[in-house]
């Protein structure tokens, strides 16, 4: 079973089998722009962006461009290489979870990957249409009107 | 200049307290060295040669008195009682424990400064002209805009992973002080004929082992596209950046493999599709900024100056030192009566860059005194007291020569900057910090006896070229041939408005035939310019032959 951490906080299980249902795009594999092209917008299937590696942070403005510059508004998934400091990143970005695998989630640790649902540090500056928390020139707008 | 207000602060001690728990699982043992590198990186913690170097940044140079207080105390408590100013408007500690940076990282926090970004792959330290918004011939003050960058970029969560590190520099002059077109980005602020700020973005420049000038991307951007356009031109460089060789990994080589029309054109499709109501706060945003960094209360000219001021005055009319002070180390202020002191950190035989806790409280104190409580950190590893009034220069003067801080050699050859080279550097192929010393010794009298124009010298220890060897009127490279050090030599370079990388000159030379060769190059050109004439200039007039059999002066002797 690999883990699903959700935007809302929560961590559930899912079968390692429904990866296969979903379309998978590799951060590795970078299309040419626009690069929804590669896939069917209609298609129901799930969205998931793979991280080719710890370092590697294509997939932050792969599902940004998506989000901000092709409309798509349906779930899409990060998985791969994330680490969980990386977790809040890939929400504040626009992913709707980051998919685990046992062996990256054992490696860390339970509490690692609870951390990383709640850091202590969740937001810079610049608003994210996508974060639940609002940026700081956001507040600080509301508190000077 | 710029205060914390309690947004600010408390995104500091949030990840003062996020880094202090990462530093416990470390050395508990709960995370490897690997897994605790990329971690550390994000909070400027190196592991160089001998020990920890824990990097401070100091956004765009701007640092007040109490703050360079705080680093002083910090490098007498948790380091060798020193600190190194960078070509980043940086300060570097270069012997902290791990187990203290957490303690240490908490002290910048109480005086609003952090280490945040000043390693790893991500948008590093805005650095601007360290004369900005006092010098006489500046357009646009750079530091509102360079605050608004400092915020933008801290923390993003889409640039936290970028190819490799990113370095943006801005300039409000003409007179580019901030070598904007050797940065990935480099941004130069005018006006237009109703006074609005418009903007020139430049890409692709850099040094290390490829240096390239930058390109020009979009004239007269208006400042609400800016942002916008920053983060297209960010994205396109995220997502098509190289990632399979760290060392073609900037911008410059993108920019090269891509073509400079077809990328600016990338980035142009992309700016068409950004969403622009994420930056709608952002006009107010910099109106407020701009507020903070208003003119301070100076005092009209000619009403400074009494009778003891005369007196002071007066003593110093004569002294040889103090006129050459005030000759080389004193730059034009844009309010008459004013004017701005450089105080160099490069006395012959010292570190280039490097202070002690008791010269940064001695700077401290005189800041207070003389500039109005404000200091800046320049890229040529100085500082600089921005407000001073002329009338104060005497005492001023006295005391700097006091602390030891009142070496007259600003833009001199012997205003070296040196990278920490093989003394400290776990990437240095050869020693700078020697090599720097023995050339500044070696030119010293006679750059006193000849009145030189400007000349840059500066000595990298390794490929990555950090002491902008590229870039200065005399370059020197040191590297490792067979098990010695070995200097290659390139002259010609600048950083200014009209950058150029230098050229290479040919063989490499041993550590001991460097000064010599750099003193005979000086020859050349004092016997070879024209009235005023720079270094570069001089070079590129009459071309490398002269200079080159200057170096080489030896070979042929032998050959003979």
């Amino acid at each position: 079973m690999h883990k699903l951490l959700n935007r809302d906080g929560s961590m559930r299980e899912i079968d390692v089998d429904w990866l296969a249902t979903a379309t998978v795009i590799g951060t590795d594999e970078l299309p040419e722009t626009p690069y929804l092209h590669t896939f069917d917008r209609s298609s129901t299937k799930a969205l998931v962006i793979a991280f080719d590696s710890g370092s590697d942070g294509r997939g932050f403005s792969m599902i940004a461009e998506l989000r901000e510059c092709n409309g798509y508004e349906r779930t899409v998934y990060a998985s791969g290489a994330l680490i969980p400091d990386q977790v809040s990143l890939a929400f504040q970005c626009g992913f709707d979870g980051v998919i685990v695998t046992r062996q990256q989630f054992d490696l860390y640790g339970e509490e690692s990957w609870r951390v990383a649902l709640t850091p202590l540090v969740n937001n810079g500056y610049v608003e994210s249409n996508w974060s639940t928390i609002e940026s700081i020139w956001t507040r600080r707008l509301a508190a000077r009107s | 200049m710029y205060h914390y207000d309690e947004f600010d602060q408390k995104l500091v001690d949030q990840r003062s307290a996020e880094f202090r728990q990462q530093v416990d699982r470390r050395l508990a043992g709960l995370i490897s060295e690997d897994e605790f590198k990329p971690l550390r990186l994000m909070n400027g913690l190196y592991l160089q040669l001998h020990a920890y170097m824990l990097r401070v940044a100091i956004p765009y140079g701007v640092l007040s008195a109490a703050q360079l207080r705080k680093l002083a105390s910090i490098a007498d408590r948790y380091d060798r009682g020193y600190g190194h100013f960078t070509t980043r408007q940086n300060i570097q500690f270069n012997w902290p424990a791990l187990v203290d940076t957490p303690d240490i990282l908490d002290e910048l926090a109480s005086v609003q400064m952090h280490a945040i970004q000043t390693s790893g792959n991500c948008i590093r330290n805005i650095t601007t002209d360290p004369f900005a918004g006092v010098a006489a011939d500046e357009e646009v003050d750079p530091r509102p805009l360079a605050e608004l960058l400092r915020q933008w970029s801290t923390l993003h969560p889409e640039f936290r992973y970028l190819p490799r590190k990113f370095k943006f520099a801005i300039t409000g002059s003409a007179n580019d002080r901030a070598a904007i077109k050797v940065h990935d980005i480099g941004l130069r602020l005018k006006r237009n004929a109703n006074g609005d700020v418009l903007v020139d973005v430049w890409a692709g420049g850099g040094q290390g082992r490829t240096p390239r000038i930058a390109q020009l991307f979009c004239e007269n951007l208006s400042i609400d596209s800016l942002l916008p356009y920053l983060e297209a031109i960010m994205r396109v460089y995220n997502r098509h950046g190289r990632r399979d060789n760290k060392y073609k990994a900037r911008i410059k080589i993108l920019l090269a493999e891509v073509g400079h029309k077809e990328l600016q054109q990338e980035v142009a499709d992309t700016f068409d599709r950004i969403d622009r109501s994420r930056f709608a706060s952002v006009g107010a945003e910099l109106e407020q900024l701009t507020s903070r960094f208003s003119v301070p209360a100076y005092e009209p000219p000619g009403n400074a100056i009494d009778l003891d001021t005369k007196r002071r005055v007066d003593a110093t009319d004569n002294n040889i030192d103090y006129l050459r002070w005030q000759r080389h180390n004193i730059r034009c202020h844009r309010q008459p009566g004013y004017v701005i002191v450089v105080v160099s950190l490069k006395p012959v035989g010292g570190v280039p860059g490097d202070a002690s806790a008791d010269q940064m409280r001695i700077l401290a104190d005189l800041a207070d005194e003389f500039s109005q409580g404000e200091l800046r950190v320049t890229h040529r590893q100085n500082v600089v007291l921005p407000n001073v009034r002329e009338v104060d220069l005497p005492q001023l003067w006295k005391r700097l020569w006091h602390a030891k801080l009142a070496t007259s050699n600003v833009d001199l050859p012997s205003d070296i900057i040196a990278c920490p080279g093989m003394d400290y550097c776990a990437l240095a192929t050869a020693r700078s910090i020697p090599i720097a010393q023995e050339i500044a010794s070696t030119i010293r009298d006679k750059e006193l006896s000849s009145s030189p124009g400007a000349v840059s010298v500066n000595v990298s220890g390794c490929i990555n070229a950090c002491a902008h060897h590229h870039v200065a009127s005399i370059g020197i490279l040191g590297l490792n041939r067979g098990g010695i050090e070995n200097y290659q030599i390139t002259l010609g370079g600048r950083s200014d408005e009209n950058a150029r990388i230098g050229e290479r000159m040919g063989r490499g030379l041993l550590a001991e035939e460097v000064g010599p060769a750099v003193e005979r190059v000086i020859d050349v050109y004092l016997d070879k310019r024209r009235l005023d004439e720079s270094f570069s200039d001089t070079f590129q007039r009459i071309g490398k032959g002269d200079f080159k059999a200057a170096i080489y002066r030896n070979d042929h002797a032998q050959t003979a």
